[in-house]
């Protein structure tokens, strides 16, 4: 058969020797349980945590006030601005009138006015609903006339105006008074938390640490080790190439790694899918976002699996350097979270890595500028605020911080999500290829004695 | 159809055309340095075929040698050919030779089979080829009792013929044996010796080096014997023995009565000393190792005295140099 005798099937062959024979002594090895039994716990305390978040619930803000009774007539301020009686006069109350209306319940008008955005991709849009009557009936309020009910003065009555601003990267709110005060904290902030922790754990859990980790402990012995054990020369003293050797050792370690990011990711996608806020028993939108994170650690551990492998290679100390790799890249990951935009990222393996998850996240939820641009509407003053009159806010709906600092909107050269995702996938390769091609060069000048 | 890659052209296979009548081994004029340490000065040896054994002190250079030959080390000056096939630059002559390090790193979690087969996949048998061809050299070395067990749980003559087993599993043209016998018990290393000389038989070329003369005169007549980085000698070991015994050699016997003998050798020729070291000893000194050794017996037997032991106390390595030296080691 020219199949069986071809070079290409000798060539098949030892490499499945070799990588099978990595995988064997992995298994032999204490350090590789010990490793991958701490990334598992770790990942399942960041889950517990996750699910304590998304169990609790955020106490319910009144941000407009409305089920306060200002007057002390029993009528909460809602009520009495339904039926255009003086919130702040005890002898005009909805009671008095002829169809005797009795007090409603004050939570009634807790959370009353949630967010109705209804968003596109045009550059200027008026969303917003005023559910509960304050803009579009505020005769009691004073606001009578259209140019009252319009103070943003866009020429919509009752709206909220959202401009995108390519430069900053986000909406430029102006509202009117009275639309979309008062929302639900609670659900904005599972849903906040969730996004963010998909995203989050998925850039640095997954791709940063475990992507760095993982290679860090389990590749750098790959060659060195065989090296100082002197077992080295029963893999040189083969008719195989230098190159390949290296290419089945990381096959091996690949082929313990791969696995290990699957199983982990599926773990945490089921639970977090699981616990996702809304009416579904499990949000698999999530899973396009945990393909991505999939992709990315993998790459990752390809590329660093490369890297620390060559450095164990060239010297003792391949791990002291490894170490000072890790700590640049862990110092690039923050500061590509903070802004992705800095070029200086690009030095660094783990921004390609963190670019692939946020392209995916882009493609997910698209609608994640609105949802932060929501988020932040509790500011007064410097984005945009929408309280009547409160006493004390908060500086933004919780959850908006988490979910400020883990999306990023990161498009390279201007490409869609999908082209960035695949050039970031295609950068990973293309390093990984420089790496292997670099350090073969090395290892064929070794000298094993 | 799948294309035959083998059949391709533009890419002959080195193997058979480099090494069409070049000899298995040629050193030329090798030099290795590592630092300012001499491991090997200037050497040159051609080998083709037979048993050969590598004699010298620890540190003589005979590790370098075998490095340099299986492409582990890159020579400093000269040239090295396996096969005609320089063995740093080309990992082809790899699939023809087998060698066995000095060193007693094994895998110990694998068992003797395991290892064995994976080495022989690493040549590019498939998976049941590389089982059927590793019983097969475990059967060759006496290991088949014990190959399923971990080599970490083998003692050293077990490990070492594991290793010659794997050396031996690709069918090798050229067998290199690193110090094979060193720390093994008297009943591995009759095994190993054995096995040494069949392959020897067998017409394929074996390198095997040791520092005890003993080991390499039961093994082969054919030595190379090098001495702090130098290639000291090269040929017949009887050769270099009977030169070596034209030049004074003592004898120890161990007797009830020194003196009583000694009345009967003293009046040999051969005999230019005796010495008595102590109540049951004597050491005769002789120019004519052969014949003094020759004639002993009847000696013994007209004297009468009971002898329990006849040594040549200088009848090792270390003497062999000290006259190839002329004295200076």
């Amino acid at each position: 058969m020219a199949a069986k005798d071809s070079r290409f099937a000798g060539i098949d062959r030892k490499a499945s020797a070799l990588a099978e024979f990595t995988i064997r002594q992995y298994r032999t090895k204490l350090s590789t349980w010990v490793v991958l039994g701490v990334g598992l716990m770790a990942t399942l305390m960041v889950l517990l945590f996750h699910i304590d978040a998304q169990t609790s619930t955020i106490d319910a803000i009144d941000n407009d006030f409305d089920s306060y009774d200002f007057d002390g007539d029993g009528y909460p301020n809602g009520q009495e601005l339904k039926y255009q009686t003086n919130p702040r006069d005890n002898l005009d109350h909805p009671g008095l009138l002829p169809e005797n209306i009795q007090p409603d319940d004050p939570s009634k008008y807790v959370n009353e006015d949630d967010f109705d955005w209804q968003v596109d991709s045009s550059v200027v849009q008026h969303v917003g609903l005023d559910d509960d009557g304050d803009c579009l009936q505020p005769e009691a309020g004073g606001m009578v006339t259209d140019s009252q009910k319009d103070s943003n003065d866009d020429g919509q009555v009752c709206t909220i105006r959202l401009v995108w601003s390519d430069i900053e990267n986000r909406y430029v709110i102006s509202k009117d008074n009275g639309v979309d005060e008062d929302p639900d904290e609670n659900e904005y902030y599972h849903e906040a938390i969730h996004r963010s922790f998909v995203i989050g754990f998925g850039k640095v859990g997954f791709v940063l640490l475990i992507g760095i980790f993982l290679p860090l402990f389990l590749a750098s012995g790959l060659i060195r080790q065989e090296i100082e054990n002197d077992t080295m020369h029963y893999l040189v003293g083969k008719p195989i190439h230098r190159v390949e050797i290296l290419i089945y050792r990381l096959l091996g370690f690949l082929a313990i790694g791969l696995p290990y990011i699957a199983i982990m990711v599926l773990i945490t996608a089921i639970v977090v899918g699981l616990t996702a806020p809304g009416d579904s028993f499990f949000r698999m939108k999530d899973l396009g976002i945990w393909l991505g994170v999939i992709l990315a650690a993998w790459l990752m551990l390809l590329v660093y699996g490369a890297l620390f492998m060559v450095f164990g290679m060239i010297h003792r100390l391949g791990m002291i350097a490894g170490i000072v790799l890790g700590v640049w890249e862990f110092v690039i990951a923050m500061i590509t979270l903070a802004d992705p935009s800095l070029m200086i990222a690009r030095l660094s393996v783990v921004f390609w890595g963190m670019t692939i998850v946020d392209a995916c996240a882009m493609m997910v939820y698209p609608d994640t500028p609105v949802l932060l641009a929501q988020g932040r509407s509790m500011r007064s003053g410097t984005e945009w605020s929408i309280e009547t009159g409160l006493l004390s806010t908060p500086g933004r709906l919780p959850g908006t911080g988490a979910l400020n600092s883990f999306w990023n909107e990161v498009t390279l050269a201007g490409l869609s999500p999908f082209m960035t995702l695949i050039l970031a996938s295609f950068v990973l390769l293309i390093l990984a290829a420089i790496v292997i091609f670099v350090g073969q060069a090395i290892f064929k000048g070794k000298e094993i004695s | 159809m799948i294309p035959d890659m083998s059949q391709r052209g533009g890419q002959p296979q080195s193997v058979d055309t480099a090494s069409a009548g070049a000899p298995t081994i040629l050193l030329d004029h090798i030099s290795k340095w590592y630092g300012s340490i001499v491991g090997l000065n200037d050497v040159s040896i051609a080998i083709s075929g037979g048993v050969t054994g590598i004699l010298g002190m620890n540190g003589a250079g005979k590790s370098t040698l075998f490095k340099l030959l299986t492409g582990k080390l890159k020579p400093s000056q000269g040239t090295v050919r396996l096969f005609g096939i320089d063995p740093w630059q080309s990992t082809s002559p790899f699939g023809r030779i087998g060698y066995v390090s000095e060193s007693e790193k094994m895998y110990d979690w694998m068992t003797g089979l395991e290892f064995v087969s994976t080495m022989a996949r690493l040549h590019g048998m498939t998976r049941e080829e590389s089982v059927k061809e590793s019983e097969r050299v475990i059967e060759f070395v006496g290991m088949s009792d014990a190959m399923n067990k971990r080599i970490g749980k083998y003692s050293k003559g077990m490990r070492q013929r594991i290793k010659i087993a794997h050396a031996l599993v690709n069918d090798p043209e050229l067998i290199v044996l690193d110090e094979p016998l060193q720390g093994c018990d008297p009943l591995a290393r009759t095994t190993i010796m054995n096995v040494i000389r069949e392959l020897g038989a067998q017409g394929r070329t074996v390198l095997v080096s040791s520092h005890i003369l003993q080991e390499i005169e039961r093994i082969t007549e054919q030595i190379v014997i090098l001495h702090r980085g130098r290639l000291l000698a090269l040929g017949n070991l009887h050769a270099i023995r009977s030169m070596l015994d034209e030049h004074p050699h003592s004898i120890r016997l161990t007797c009830e009565d020194p003196r009583e003998i000694s009345s009967q050798l003293v009046s040999e020729e051969q005999v230019f000393g005796l010495q008595f070291e102590d109540s049951e000893n004597l050491t005769i000194k002789t120019r004519d190792l052969g014949k003094m050794h020759a004639k002993l017996p009847s000696l013994i037997k007209k004297s009468g005295v009971r002898v329990t032991g006849i040594e040549n106390p200088d009848d090792n390595l270390e003497s062999i140099l000290q006259y190839l030296t002329g004295g200076e080691s």
